[in-house]
């Protein structure tokens, strides 16, 4: 019952017994079904999702506090030198206006096991969003982990902080 | 000699076939989530019945100017190596049945190539009906 449940969702389940010690069950799903935790955030009119477990921290940034490395905008955050990257320009988002911000809403976040700040316009909040993938069509774009579906039938992309080019 | 359907759609004032075998619907414009990084002609993905699917405008891709959109702007959901793709065209005319011998293989125009993407032209009487090859268009 419980195999035929998971396959008809394409996963697996395997079952290891060690004897006097007990039985191991492990269920396998593919990610595409996967619902995570994820933030929902806003640049420009554009919705994009931050999965959770890439997230480390919420901060909001003065634009004073911002000081230039070789050019490149970065924080400093408990003694930690953290780059920031404004996700509406690396997203080519039209209409973002953020430059007359005095104050960032800036969403660290781990890439392997550096920190980056990404700077959004606005948050929504935390939502469980179903993953689906991305087209086979658009297999070559990078930095997505796939999109999902929002509660009004809207699109909204999820970012991949691994294969981002921050 | 066979026949085949073809489902016709206009672009500007240019007819254009494809093999209705490639083509799974076609819906009323909707709304377009943009993706970032890919080519200008893709607009971006959008929720048909809860899988996602990306759109290009067929227009871009095949080099005519933008035009706003009017209420006769679809959109084909075509399947392409087995995975669905939409184009915006301007509208969509009907399905014909086209027999094999009213299709001509043309490889030039003129002095000019054509684009690698045209498999055929078909002649019915007063209409020239482009017929386009997706897998080459969409490589």
């Amino acid at each position: 019952m419980v195999k035929t449940k998971i396959e008809s969702l394409g996963g697996v389940i395997e079952v290891e017994t060690k004897k006097d010690l007990g039985s191991k069950f492990i269920i396998r799903f593919p990610l595409t079904l996967a619902i995570i935790q994820a933030l929902m955030v806003e640049l420009g009119t554009e919705k994009y999702a931050i999965p959770l477990s890439s997230t480390k921290e919420i901060i909001t940034v003065k634009t004073e506090d911002i000081k230039l490395v070789q050019k490149k905008e970065t924080i400093i955050v408990r003694d930690q030198v953290i780059p920031l990257i404004r996700l509406a320009k690396l997203l080519d988002v039209p209409d973002s206006h953020l430059d007359n911000n005095k104050k960032l809403t800036v969403v660290i976040v781990k890439k392997g096991d550096k920190l980056f700040g990404l700077v959004v316009d606005n948050l929504i909040g935390q939502h469980e969003i179903v993953i689906k993938p991305m087209s086979k069509h658009l297999a070559d774009i990078k930095g997505f982990v796939g999109a999902t579906i929002l509660g009004d039938g809207q699109v909204a992309l999820i970012l991949d902080t691994n294969t981002l080019s921050l | 000699m066979g026949q085949e359907y073809y489902m016709i759609f206009k672009i500007g004032d240019e007819e254009y076939g494809v093999d209705i075998n490639d083509t799974v619907s076609i819906i009323t414009m909707t709304q377009i989530t943009r993706v970032p990084k890919t080519p200008s002609y893709i607009k971006g993905v959008i929720n048909l019945r809860g899988e996602i699917v990306p759109i290009m405008n067929m227009r871009e891709r095949i080099g005519f100017p933008i035009v706003e959109e009017t209420e006769d702007t679809r959109i084909i959901i075509f399947k392409v190596k087995e995975a669905p793709i939409g184009g915006i065209v301007d509208s969509v005319t009907e399905v014909i049945e086209l027999p094999n011998e009213h299709i001509k293989n043309i490889s030039e125009l003129g002095t000019e190539k054509v684009a690698n993407y045209i498999c055929g032209i078909a002649n019915l009487g007063e209409r020239v009906i482009t017929l386009i090859d997706l897998e080459k268009l969409i490589a």
